[in-house]
């Protein structure tokens, strides 16, 4: 294989697929690198094998999605590397990849990331026992395997996948025992106004809401999932009422029985990358937490690095495949490619790009992090999962004077297990912000390896314990 | 505005300087201690991998090694605190006859002051770590009674031991400038106040030769980078701290060691050296050094990375430390250039600087200090590092 290329762009969920394949369609050299064994990402996930999914009503982002998967095959500029992991990054660009095939190391002048999302989680007591999962882990399971993940599932947390998720349930055929969204359903009423700014989305939650209320799911609001408790495995759920500031409410808990949860917090980007490169990150909730600055025209402030998708806001698939072309576009002419009818293209993608950050800002607004939660968390609810440390241990290092990720890192071992802090450390920082009254200064440190790899060999072993 | 006074100011909360001020705060001294970052251990501190022998090849670093060992060991039983002390010791397998000769005599000397360390055959060693590379191995060191603790965890535990006793601490609080009158350190000024003190201890690790500077000293510190790596936890397969010590293409000797969580942890000696303090790229010589680990050592291939990070070794001319008073400034002690073994060597040296401070050196104190003399002429090099 090639060791160097014009243009490597990194994940390919709907933003990198549009970003390569846009180049690629104009002849420029491109790498297309991603973990997962399929492209797609999560929003494209599919069964591994057999024709792409393309009948039946979709959503046209989704429908937009698969065809530029259908299009990879017919474009000779374009490498795409599946199962492909990013291990380091250094400026300039030197990239380290882990494949199937061995460990590799491409150079290339010029980087699209869109490392896409991860989904937030919310910590309750019991949320580590085996049937709570995160929505989008069932959501994989659905659509890749179309297996259902247990009988009866309760979808809790906050935001419109929930919705989605619980739609996917029930459409194969699973039961939704109830769907509970923190928010109440006053306080989503902006979030409905941006919606109805974009038709096709108004018209996905329609089918969504048409398929849940046929199948009797209907959402509750201002509810929350408060605990989780079985022997070994989920047996039962305990739920409670949750007023405006999202405290929940006296008195009004009560538990049934259920064999899997599927919670969802929302999305937090995955920036990681970028602070392997350091290229200065911004805390903006209103976008998802910490984001990517760029110029309008997806360029970061390092030169040849460009954000595209998630990892400027969190907005959707709209939003992606927008800014994957955008991106793609603003490259092209940084490396030369003048046309008259492509920066014509690129001024109305960045005039569009201003409505989907809208719809970013009115989703990261509506549905934000429930900070009230952290009041009714008993002291030993887990924090973080891999290394079992509880809100207890926490909150003592933190009344000890541990005051950054750093410092609870050196006292609680926090963020030091195979996550490496991707789901506890969004919920430190809400703590320390909440205890402290102060903003986070900066993100969690980066370093090689940015996901745990296997150095002494090239392929993986099948069993890592042995 | 009246100025703080304490018995001693401690510049510095690293892997010596928190264990002196343990030891001071112990014997009744007021203590503060001086820190830029945000808590105990921020600096080489946590890059240490943990490793800690008396196995040296001189009186002087054996000695405070040997009761830093004791202080690792019995802490749990003493304080309370679990700080990880695995008492796996140390093998240095030999398969040159050089590298066999060269642990033989330095073994010599070892053994005849008191340390408990034998050669073992290659069987023996398959024993303590199952897998390792037979082919050529010759035999080992083995010295038991050495071991391995958390830094994070010990650390700790010695700055709360050290809070309790009375020690006092200003994190985000950076050293800015000493002044003085004559030979005496009056004042030592920080970007947040002043303070006084009877004696100020520079125990800065990397940043040592800072610290002299401030009052016209050239102190012979010069840290290097080192890196290290950590990998998932699995289950204990291994026993002893293995040290390889044959060099390799860019690299010195690597060491490694299963630590009391079950990871492996690696640190790697750069060639040539990358002096001054350089934290990124970490990605670079682990990879290059894989591929002579899993030659050394097969079974490592099952395990998977998870994260790197690089750290300082402050060094000296001749690999040992700089302790004791100094000549120019009456009141200012160093306990500085450890040489990438603050961790092992610090309880040991922070009772040794406390004994310095409060003029209660013994005999056999002096004899150890010969080694760390600061102004001592640095002809030779340390045999072991």
């Amino acid at each position: 294989m090639k060791d160097t290329f014009e243009v490597v762009v990194i994940g390919a969920g709907p933003t990198g697929l549009k970003a390569a394949v846009t180049l690629a369609t104009h002849g420029v050299e491109t790498l297309l690198v991603d973990e997962n064994h399929q492209t797609g990402g999560q929003y494209l996930r599919r069964p591994p094998s057999g024709p792409l999914p393309l009948s039946g009503w979709m959503p046209p982002a989704k429908r937009a999605g698969l065809s530029l998967i259908e299009k990879l095959p017919s474009l000779p500029s374009l490498t795409v590397m599946s199962a492909t992991t990013l291990l380091s990054l250094q400026r300039g660009f030197t990239l380290a990849l882990q494949s199937p095939g061995g460990l590799l190391q491409v150079k290339t002048d010029r980087l699209i990331i869109a490392t896409g999302t991860r989904e937030r989680l919310f910590p309750f007591p019991g949320w580590t026992l085996p049937g709570v999962m995160a929505a989008g882990g069932v959501q994989l399971l659905l659509k890749e395997g179309g297996k259902l993940p247990g009988r009866r599932t309760v979808v809790a947390g906050t935001g419109p996948f929930l919705f989605s998720a619980a739609a996917e349930i029930v459409k194969r055929g699973g039961e939704v025992v109830r769907l509970l969204e923190e928010r109440g359903i006053a306080s989503q009423l902006p979030f409905a106004l941006a919606l109805a700014s974009l038709p096709s989305k108004t018209v996905e939650g329609f089918v969504y809401m048409e398929d849940l209320l046929r199948k009797g799911a209907v959402p509750h609001f201002s509810e929350r999932l408060v605990a989780a408790e079985g022997n070994g495995k989920l047996e039962r759920v305990t739920i409670a009422k949750v007023n405006r500031r999202g405290e929940e409410i006296p008195g009004s808990r009560r538990s049934f029985e259920t064999d899997t949860a599927a919670i969802s917090g929302g999305f937090l980007p995955n920036t990681e990358l970028f602070s392997l490169l350091e290229v200065p990150l911004k805390r903006d909730p209103s976008l998802g937490g910490w984001v990517v600055p760029t110029l309008d025209d997806l360029h970061t402030s390092l030169p040849g690095l460009y954000a595209a998708g998630e990892v400027t806001g969190v907005g959707g698939a709209e939003k992606a495949l927008l800014e994957g072309e955008l991106a793609a576009l603003s490259l092209m002419e940084d490396l030369g490619r003048k046309d008259s009818d492509l920066t014509k293209r690129k001024e109305g993608l960045i005039r569009r790009r201003r409505g989907a950050l809208r719809y970013s800002r009115a989703l990261n607004t509506v549905y934000p992090f429930p900070k009230g939660l952290f009041g009714n968390l008993p002291p030993e609810t887990i924090l973080c999962r891999c290394e079992e440390v509880s809100l207890k241990d926490v909150r003592e290092a933190f009344e000890l004077g541990c005051d950054n990720l750093s410092f609870l890192k050196v006292f609680t071992r926090t963020g030091m297990g195979p996550c490496q802090g991707r789901t506890c450390h969004p919920l430190v920082e809400e703590l320390f912000s909440l205890w402290s009254e102060t903003q986070p200064e900066r993100p969690p440190s980066s370093r090689f390896p940015s996901k745990p790899y296997f150095p002494f060999q090239g392929k993986r072993p099948s069993d890592p314990s042995s | 505005m009246t100025q703080k006074h304490y018995d001693v100011i401690v510049i510095g909360a690293g892997s010596l300087g928190v264990p002196t001020a343990l030891a001071l705060a112990e014997s009744g001294a007021s203590v503060l201690v001086i820190e830029p970052n945000a808590s105990v251990g921020q600096l080489s501190n946590k890059k240490a991998i943990g490793g800690i022998r008396a196995t040296h090849s001189d009186y002087g670093k054996i000695k405070v090694c040997q009761r830093s060992i004791e202080i690792f060991s019995t802490w749990k039983e003493k304080n309370g605190d679990d700080i990880g002390w695995l008492s796996n010791g140390y093998a240095y397998p030999a398969y040159n006859e050089k590298d066999e000769k060269k642990l033989k005599d330095l073994m010599k000397i070892q053994l005849s002051h008191g340390l408990n360390i034998r050669w073992i055959s290659p069987e023996e060693l398959s024993v303590l770590a199952p897998g390792i590379r037979m082919e050529g191995l010759r035999g080992s060191t083995f010295s038991p009674e050495d071991g391995s603790a958390s830094p994070l965890l010990s650390t700790n535990a010695f700055y709360f031991k050290s809070l309790k006793k009375g020690a006092e601490y200003r994190f985000h609080e950076r050293v800015t400038a000493m002044k003085t009158e004559g030979n005496r350190i009056v004042e030592v000024v920080t970007d947040k106040g002043s303070y006084s003190a009877g004696t100020v201890v520079n125990a800065a690790g990397a940043y040592a030769a800072d610290i002299g500077k401030m009052i016209g000293l050239n102190l012979p510190v010069m840290p290097d980078n080192h890196e290290a790596a950590i990998t998932e936890p699995v289950e204990r397969f291994l026993g002893p701290m293995i040290v390889d010590m044959r060099p390799g293409p860019r690299s010195l000797n690597y060491y490694f060691y299963q630590n009391n969580e079950g990871q492996v942890v690696f640190c790697i000696t750069p060639e040539p050296a990358i002096l001054g303090v350089d934290n990124d790229n970490t990605s670079e010589y682990f990879p290059l050094v894989a591929k002579r680990m899993v030659e050394l050592y097969p079974r490592l291939a099952q395990l998977r990375v998870r994260r790197s990070w690089r750290g300082q070794y402050p060094n000296t001319p001749d690999g040992f430390p700089l302790v004791g008073e100094s000549r120019e400034y009456v009141n200012f002690v160093n306990n500085i250039g450890a040489c990438g073994q603050g961790y092992m060597l610090g309880p040991g040296m922070g009772e040794l600087t406390a004994r310095i401070v409060l003029k209660r050196l013994s005999e056999d104190d002096h004899k150890i200090l010969k080694s760390f003399d600061p102004y001592r002429e640095f002809s030779g090099m340390e045999l072991f590092k």
